[in-house]
């Protein structure tokens, strides 16, 4: 037996720590919503150029899909047209079309919000008849669970405006395996950088940033293409300006299953030379990226914080890309004759690409060297070289392609 | 007997103290890339009553991999917008710090700056130098984007985010480093030593 006196402080604590605990919120109340994700998503309306998903959609008669963990919203137009849309991002994508609307899909008090603007810029043309929104609601309208209104569309189009759907491109593989073009060999789109006015870095000696890498682009072409079933597609095959909407939207529209931006610029340091790869991730403290995700849907939704979506599918797959091209280029540099010491990072860096945002497949920016340094101009002028460092990319890419598929892997390019 | 004892103990304590202080030293003082260390507090230190301040700026370490701060000291006066003005320009000027590397092309110009309260946003514009000059590494660019949007970041706890146009326009095509939304600040390839205090100008 216990003295008593133990017995009286034991009930104490037990009366007097859950009043503290309770008096200081620790237990009792709900978790406040501030406390997980910033401002809780109060009750109000939607700013005005904007209008929640479900709405459109029923204005539309469509049905969609919602993906929470990518962010991706799909609206399933007449024809089973299905437009794209990404949250936090301006683009819209049906099929091969890439559309620029001119303010992006936000997450709005908790809700999918899509721009009004959509209905001029993308929709109509489409659908080829107009379509009238219902005005603004004060109401909140939780996600994508509200009471749907009625239909808005004002007349029935004649005939079925869209042209027959003969595209897979919206097909996107949920596993992310690769998808497979028509012609039943997976695609790799690789892009040499920069092109036409835009030489990118020029060397002392005038050789350019374009010139350089769509040579290491084309050798790349016909390596991967003559060892692997695979095609190459190159975003440019002259020297001509593309602009970096027109390259994505190309790989995007080629189904293919990697992208691979070749590019040789220049450091601060004329002295240095640093090859590169680099992939799309957000930078810390700005998102978190999917493979941190929780398992708990409850806690990914507290969670969600969505980024340049269009490439957050990709994460994972990206940076298995870079960290294999990486490891290649560095073995490159060392066995390679000729081209002196240069410096490498440990591994890939990853961080905010125009050049891989709004891709929808694994994407790298791959630094060939440095055209600022005097002697790595020379180097990469030679074609010696430029086949070289092809070789080595070329069995990597092919490789890294293989293996996603679960296919044996070559040890060479030779057959 | 016990006074020898006492001897042999405390010379024991002596050299244990010792041995423990040189090798925290040495750990503070080896550089590191995987940064996972908490923020280092803002930085500004008043030097004296005529505005002059000790702010961080960032630039390129001669490895081309980190940022590094180099403490200057300004004169810093007006609003904020005339402070973050003053802040660039310092930048834009390069560093003052031997073996730190410029982070901004040559030739570039500040334009214009706004402090845009409401969304707790910088908006700056530099002249087309900033993309025509610039180098063309994609660390290069991350290094001209990230000197700027961690300098401004750290003079004010309340700017969140920087957006950088370049002659008041988006960037949305020329550079590999996506501009096109407002940046916050990533510390993650910033060299934090605890010999930064002595990274100021005349070194």
């Amino acid at each position: 037996m216990m003295p008593n006196s133990i017995h009286r402080n034991t009930f104490l604590w037990f009366l007097v720590v859950p009043v503290l605990l309770l008096s200081s919120g620790r237990i009792g109340a709900v978790q406040r919503w501030d406390s997980l994700t910033g401002p809780k998503p109060i009750a109000e309306s939607l700013p005005p150029d904007y209008v929640p998903a479900t709405e459109l959609c029923e204005a539309l008669d469509s049905s969609w899909n919602w993906d929470p963990l990518s962010g991706r919203f799909e609206i399933v137009l007449p024809g089973d047209a299905k437009l794209v849309l990404l949250v936090d991002s301006s683009v819209a994508i049906l099929g091969s079309q890439v559309f620029r609307l001119s303010q992006p899909v936000r997450f709005l008090q908790n809700r999918l919000a899509i721009p009004r603007s959509i209905i001029v810029e993308v929709l109509e043309p489409i659908l080829g008849y107009s379509i009238h929104l219902p005005t603004p609601q004060p109401e909140p309208t939780p996600l994508l669970s509200q009471p749907l209104p009625t239909p808005a569309i004002d007349f029935e189009p004649e005939v079925s405006p869209l042209a027959p759907w003969t595209s897979p491109r919206t097909e996107f593989d949920q596993s992310h395996q690769p998808v497979r073009s028509s012609s039943g060999r997976l695609v790799v789109v690789i892009d040499p950088g920069h092109g036409g006015q835009d030489m990118g870095s020029v060397g002392t000696g005038t050789t350019s940033e374009a010139e350089v890498v769509l040579m290491v682009a084309k050798f790349c072409e016909e390596m991967v293409q003559n060892a692997f079933e695979i095609d190459v597609s190159l975003t440019r095959r002259e020297h001509t300006d593309v602009p970096i909407v027109d390259r994505v939207t190309f790989a995007n529209s080629s189904e293919a299953c990697a992208f691979i931006s070749l590019h040789a610029g220049g450091l601060f340091d004329p002295a240095m030379s640093l090859p590169s790869v680099l992939y799309q991730a957000p930078p810390s403290g700005e998102a978190p990226s999917l493979d941190s995700r929780s398992p708990d849907p409850s806690a990914l939704r507290s969670r969600f914080v969505p980024w340049q979506s269009g490439s957050a599918l990709w994460f994972p797959q990206s940076r298995d890309l870079a960290v294999t091209l990486h490891g290649v280029l560095k073995t490159a540099y060392a066995d390679l004759p000729g081209v002196g010491t240069v410096s490498f990072e440990e591994g890939p860096r990853s961080g905010r690409l125009a050049i891989l945002s709004g891709l929808l497949m694994p994407g790298v920016v791959v630094e060939l060297g440095s055209l600022t340094n005097v002697e790595h101009e020379q180097i990469l002028h030679s074609e010696g070289f430029q086949s070289g460092i092809a070789e080595v990319l070329s069995l990597a890419i092919g490789n890294w392609v293989y293996r996603q598929e679960g296919r044996p892997i070559r040890e060479s390019l030779v057959p | 007997m016990k006074k020898a004892l006492l001897v042999i103990l405390s010379f024991g304590l002596v050299i244990l103290l010792g041995v423990g202080i040189t090798l925290l030293v040495s750990s503070m003082r080896s550089p590191s890339a995987a940064l996972e260390l908490p923020p280092i507090p803002a930085t500004e230190e008043p030097s004296d009553e005529n505005n002059t301040f000790t702010v961080p700026l960032y630039f390129l370490s001669s490895d081309h991999r980190l940022l590094v701060k180099e403490r200057r000291t300004l004169v810093l006066s007006g609003r904020l917008e005339e402070r973050l003005e003053t802040l660039v320009r310092a930048l834009i000027d390069g560093p003052g710090v031997r073996n730190l590397l410029p982070t901004i092309p040559e030739g570039t110009r500040l334009q214009s700056l706004f402090w845009d309260e409401a969304q707790k946003c910088v908006v700056l514009s530099l002249s087309r130098e900033f993309i025509d000059r610039r180098p063309g590494h994609a660390l290069s660019e991350w290094a001209s984007i990230y000197s700027l949007v961690n300098t401004l970041a750290d003079h004010d706890s309340s700017i969140q985010t920087i957006q950088i146009l370049v002659d008041g326009e988006l960037v949305e095509d020329g550079l590999l480093w996506d501009l096109t939304e407002p940046l916050a600040p990533d510390k993650t390839f910033v060299f934090y030593d605890s010999a930064e205090s002595l990274m100021s100008p005349g070194q």
